[in-house]
């Protein structure tokens, strides 16, 4: 395999070598104490980003180098729908590192999970869920069905002994009964009398105000917990009072369980990493979290890492930003308000640099072509997916090409910048496809999301999907398409004039989907089809859409058709205004995006320099001038061409030509046969002359 | 602890890292020391890998010396025990301390053999117990070490001064410095300026003098005059040959080869007529004992009278060396004159006694004690009696041998401790002589001392009434009877024992010889003779 077993993390160096180091006490990749940055009061780490900026790589990355090392949790909040049910995963991975395996905390999560079983289905969850705390807490060995099984059989025969519980099978004992039963079984048989009345006035105190209310129902000292399962019961509030305490039950037991000896030892802080908090149960989780550490003097001492899709929680008013390079010496934190989110330390993931493109590329088995990195780089700006899953199809791209007896893969012949997008993966998947499903989960928003992406903004998008016939439960197809995407945290909101997905690595992959998946000429959903009506559409919408019919004209592959409209312009017009306008329209139809290679071949190249003017002999010089010039800019728009330096001065020998052919558009003319050689070869945006 | 170690150490861990390890080598630096063997026991200390310094108790020695050690230790402690805690009913007996200063380590080379050691120890010891045995003060037996080569005197010495401190049971003397070397010359030298009183017993060169360092030995000069005077009785052929160590830091050696060279050397022709050879006694300088010139000379010349000036450790080579000559005549009888303490036992073997009678060769030696007085009791000098009933009793338990009186050792260190006791008792007597009513007082109001002892044996012993020699205060000791002459300036005799007799052995003994004058030391410079019976005025 390409992949090793430790695939590395680029980029991420300060928050795993610098800033978790410092929070844990453990170095990162070796085995050495480091001093802590904060001495009690911590900040909650919650690293934040897009889709497949690497927010779940780095807790794996912190997980693999930590486990063993120091009491450790690794849990996807996205995989729960209730805090319990995270509170249960966090004891069964931390309790077997800590010396007290949370006394206060597990009567509380019995107690719940004892009266929470309706159903016969639900009481056989709740059931294994002890057992799994049981055994995690040390408190019984076995394997979990068998445990599960003893603790039921008991609890059925203390039921069953209980007065006013009659032997009848039919009477289904009450919620109440069931709890009370829960915990006299756990406290008898697995706490010594003397340990357990602290823990029962624990919760005792936490209900200290409704105690007279509902005494009657309580007995024997355990109305405290009954009263949290009887308030986890009746949900809303009252479920949220009951998940905070037992929150704070976790953190206290937590910071109890360190031992005066392994805090003068400075033995590493136990490690939480929390997945995907902008679930429900995990926001809410960070939440109670942030918000018992913002009590005075409350202070535990668990490392949280939390990750986030897409910015922090807009609420977080007071939480510290820091960028990645801020952390690499300290991060200067420190609690300043009294809001929960004050405990809040946010980290954006940051795309990766070019040199960390060149350094993925770097196991290469056969020299790369000079400008690859570059071209994955602009192409993805970045982005740590797309990056990592372009670059391993490059290797395992030049590996294939190496052996001999490898099948060969596409694309045939010398890999070059152009034609990176249509790498395979290991699997054989087209590399776009494997980084779209990665990026759009729901494969029925990608589906419309890749013909859609070619129209150029939000009513064309909807036009093209009513003539696409797209269907769905919603209303307006494109509508839905955007909605989706913002609810992936691709963009805040969607502009009417832009096109549905804004991010530009989106878009680049969704129009090159778009153009592998076209089922040729002749099918509505084909590639010349689908410009052609967009083509149309933009005719009928004015004046001002002239530059789009051209653009989606020349996606469909009509070359001389665009030459031929801005020859004809270039002729007519005189006045200054106009020939801005031209230059405008020239450059906007330029960013076309190339046919599919089926039904066109790509001379662009070629054809803006010069080689295939035989062909055009019956035109004029001015049009032909033109046509090398529109075939020039369109090569250079694509994101992947590399700016050629003889291309780029063409470009501006083209203009310049083209300047003193007119009769009042030279000095316009002019001044960009200046500026666009410079920009087209940096890759900036054509620059339109100031008048 | 949490999982494995592979989240590092924290400065807790580190800390017992580091302190676990320095426990560990603490508590095994303390282990060691509580429980390493004692190189040396109290009061020693090791010096170039030998026991040296004093002690009063057991120590590790020669493995002979055990028993006599062990010995010593246990009276030292009963004595120690009657003055500190005395069982009931019976008063608080006073004791003074007098230390042996000798090796009690041997080698092949070294300043005394393994035998003379033991042989010292239980003269020494003979006396402790004599002492101890009747009224008046007892004593310690102090064992100080001082190297086997004589060498570590200079700890031992320091570690005496600081004895003479004591009030209570105070230094009252050293004894022993068995061997006259330069280093016995230097602690004799340090000793007198300490004022310490210092007895050697078998101490012969006639130039170990200092003013507080008493010999009971005669000095060669006089034991060469006593073979003088029988070599005037028997002159034999005239014929002489000197055979002397060439050892040239061996006072001993040098002081003999001097003296007999000076008394007999024209007599005999000295001169022309002597062989050197290497003694064994001292550091390695080459093959020791090689007597074959010495031997092919003196059949050559004839020598009937041959004189030997070195110690009686090397005299059986030459013996044995004689008898294997081929050139020599054998038909005349040869006489080998030497000084002495006595006949060691090795020059009595019965071996060697054969070699003698072989070749009509008879060992004349001029001596502080012959065998002749414990063999013919009515020649023996009054002391002996006393000091043969306590040592008949040691011989057994201790192995000390057939002969082991011969050689003087054990007589020479008896007296010498005796010297020291009864200066030391007559000092004690007379500070506390009962001045008023009370007849006895249980604690010594005054302990004498070792300045008063000094006093007490440098009082002169031997007067002259007008018409004869009478000694006061003098030694009846087991090698006679005899005293010491105040020091003056016209007739000096350097502490050396006056009176003391001196015989001459005969070996083999020569049969029908009728007995002849005792020499006495320093006869001649009284009017009168020694006196005979000399008696010793009770304390």
């Amino acid at each position: 395999m390409h992949t090793s077993e430790t695939p590395r993390l680029y980029a991420r160096d300060p928050l795993l070598h610098s800033l978790l180091p410092r929070l844990t006490g453990l170095a990162y990749a070796e085995r050495a104490r480091v001093p802590w940055e904060h001495d009690k009061d911590l900040p909650l780490v919650l690293l934040t980003g897009r889709h497949g900026m690497g927010r779940t790589a780095v807790l794996t990355a912190l997980e693999r180098h930590y486990s063993g090392r120091l009491p450790l949790a690794l849990v996807d909040t996205a995989s729960s729908a209730l805090v319990v049910e995270l509170l249960e995963e966090l004891v069964c991975s931390l309790a077997p590192g800590l010396g007290r395996r949370f006394p206060l905390l597990l009567p509380g999560l019995i107690s719940v999970f004892g009266g929470h079983g309706g159903t016969a289905d639900g009481r056989t969850r709740a059931t294994t869920r002890i057992a799994r705390l049981l055994i995690a807490c040390h408190l019984e060995s076995g394997t979990e069905a068998n445990v599960a099984q003893r603790w039921a059989v008991r609890l059925r025969a203390r039921l069953d002994d209980a007065p006013g519980a009659g032997p009848g099978a039919g009477s289904r004992p009450s919620a109440h009964a069931v709890t009370h039963a829960a915990l006299a079984e756990y406290f008898e048989r697995y706490t010594r009398s003397r340990a357990a009345a602290p823990l029962r006035q624990w919760y005792q105190e936490r209900y200290a105000e409704s105690e007279g209310t509902a005494a009657g129902t309580a007995a024997d000292g355990q109305d405290g917990l009954v009263r949290l399962a009887d308030w986890f019961r009746r949900g809303g509030d009252y479920r949220g009072a009951a998940e905070q305490t037992l929150v704070h039950a976790f953190l206290e037991d937590i910071a109890a369980a360190r031992s005066k000896w392994q805090r003068l030892n400075r033995d590493p802080r136990p490690l939480t990493l929390l997945d995907n908090t902008h679930s429900p149960a995990g926001a809410r989780l960070v939440d109670l979290i942030l918000e018992y550490r913002a009590r005075p003097a409350h202070h535990d001492t668990l490392v949280v890492v939390a990750t986030r899709l897409g910015d922090a929680p807009a609420e977080a008013t007071e939480a510290a930003h820091r960028e990645l390079p801020d952390l690499v010496a300290s991060t200067r934190w420190r609690r300043t308000g009294h809001a929960p989110s004050a405990g809040l330390l946010v980290v954006p993931l940051t795309p990766l640099s070019r040199d960390d493109i060149l350094l993925m590329l770097d196991a290469a088995s056969a020299p790369l072509h000079p400008y690859l990195a570059s071209a994955l780089h602009t192409l993805t700006g970045g982005h740590p997916l797309a990056s990592g899953v372009l670059c391993d199809a490059v290797l395992e791209h030049t590996r294939a090409t190496a052996s001999r007896g490898a099948t060969p893969r596409p694309p045939d012949g010398p890999l070059g910048p152009r034609n990176l997008l249509e790498l395979t993966t290991a699997d054989g998947l087209p590399v776009t496809q494997a980084i779209l499903e990665r990026l759009l989960p729901s494969p029925q928003q990608r589906a419309r999301l890749v013909p859609l992406s070619l129209a150029r903004d939000s009513t064309a998008a909807q036009a093209l999907a009513a003539h696409l016939r797209l269907e769905g439960p919603e209303q307006l197809p494109a509508n839905a398409a955007a909605d989706y995407l913002e609810a992936e945290h691709w963009q805040d909101d969607t502009p009417q004039d832009r096109p549905l997905a804004a991010d530009p690595l989106l878009h680049t992959l969704l129009v090159h989907e778009a153009r592998r998946t076209s089922h040729g000429a002749d099918s509505r959903r084909g590639w010349q089809e689908i410009h052609g009506f967009l083509r149309r559409h933009h005719t009928t919408r004015g004046e001002d859409s002239e530059a789009d019919a051209l653009r989606h004209t020349l996606a469909a592959g009509d070359a001389k058709t665009v030459v031929a409209a801005l020859s004809e312009e270039f002729q007519s017009e005189q006045d200054r205004q106009s020939a801005l306008r031209w230059l405008n329209c020239l450059r906007y139809a330029a960013t076309a995006p190339a046919p599919p290679s089926a039904d066109w071949d790509d001379e662009r190249a070629a054809m803006a320099a010069g080689a295939y003017d035989d062909r055009y002999h019956d035109i004029d010089e001015i049009d032909r001038c033109i046509n090398r010039l529109l075939h020039g800019l369109w090569y250079l728009s694509d994101a992947l061409a590399e700016p050629e330096a003889d291309l780029c001065d063409d470009i501006g020998a083209e203009l310049a030509f083209l300047s003193l052919r007119h009769q009042t558009w030279r000095a316009v003319l002019s001044q960009s046969a200046r500026t666009w050689p410079a920009a087209a070869r940096d890759k900036r945006p054509l620059p339109l002359p100031e008048l | 602890m949490f999982l494995s170690r592979r989240n590092g150490f924290g400065p807790l861990d580190k800390a017992i890292a580091v302190l676990v390890p320095l426990v560990l080598i603490a508590v095994g630096v303390v282990v060691y020391l509580a429980t390493r063997p004692e190189d040396c026991a109290e009061g020693l200390s090791k010096r170039d890998g030998q026991c040296v310094g004093v002690t009063d108790s057991a120590f590790d020695a020669n493995a002979d010396l055990k028993g006599l050690i062990r010995a010593v230790a246990d009276e030292n402690a009963r004595v120690e025990k009657a003055w500190k805690s005395p069982k009931k009913g019976q008063t608080r007996i006073p004791y003074g301390r007098i230390a042996l200063m000798m090796p009690f380590t041997s080698d092949d080379s070294s300043a005394m053999t393994a035998p003379m050691i033991r042989r010292a120890l239980a003269g020494a010891h003979t006396a402790q117990l004599r002492a101890n045995s009747g009224g008046g003060p007892h004593y310690q037996l102090l064992m100080a070490p001082d190297g086997k080569d004589l060498d570590k005197w200079q700890p031992v010495v320091d570690d005496l001064e600081d004895l003479t401190d004591d009030r209570e049971s105070p230094l009252v003397g050293v004894m022993g410095l068995p061997s006259s070397t330069p280093e016995t010359r230097d602690a004799m030298r340090a000793l007198s300026d300490r004022r310490i009183a210092t007895v050697g017993p078998v101490i012969t060169s006639a130039d170990m003098n200092a003013p507080y360092f008493f010999k009971t030995s005669p000095n060669n000069d006089l034991l060469a005059d006593a073979l003088g005077q029988y070599l005037k009785k028997n002159r034999g052929e005239g014929k002489g040959f000197l055979v002397f160590d060439s050892r040239p830091d061996d006072v001993y050696s040098r002081n003999l080869q001097r003296l007999i060279e000076k008394k007999f050397g024209t007599t005999y022709g000295l001169r022309k007529r002597s062989a050197s050879f290497l003694g064994s006694t001292g550091p390695d300088a080459g093959i020791p004992q090689r007597f074959q010139s010495a031997a092919q000379k003196i059949c050559v010349t004839d020598s009937d009278t041959v004189f030997f000036a070195g110690r009686d450790q090397d005299l059986p080579a030459l013996v044995k060396r004689l008898s294997q000559e081929p050139s020599c005549d054998r038909s005349s009888p040869v006489r080998i004159l030497k000084v002495g303490i006595g006949l060691d036992p090795t020059l009595t073997t019965p071996e060697l006694t054969q070699m003698l009678r072989d070749t009509k060769t008879t060992m004349v030696a001029a001596a502080s004690v012959t065998s002749e007085w414990w063999q013919k009791k009515s020649t023996a000098p009054d002391g002996l009696g006393g000091f043969l009933s306590v040592f008949n009793k040691l011989k057994k338990p201790y192995d000390l041998g057939g002969k082991s009186l011969d050689d003087g050792y054990a007589i020479m260190y008896h007296d010498a401790f005796m010297l020291l006791a009864n200066a030391f008792d007559r000092s004690y007597s007379e500070a506390n002589e009962p001045t008023g009513d009370s007849t006895r007082t249980p604690d010594p109001v005054r302990t004498p001392t070792k300045d008063d002892v000094y006093n007490t044996l440098i009082d002169a012993s031997i007067v002259d009434t007008g018409d004869s020699t009478r000694c006061i205060g003098c030694l009846q000791g087991a090698a006679g009877t005899y005293g010491f002459e105040k020091s003056s300036d016209t007739d000096d005799t350097d502490q050396w024992p006056v009176c003391k007799p001196v015989p001459v052995i005969e070996y083999p003994a020569v049969q029908g010889r009728k007995a002849q004058d005792t020499f006495r030391t320093f006869e001649k410079t009284f009017k009168h003779p020694c006196p005979k019976e000399v008696t010793r005025s009770v304390s």
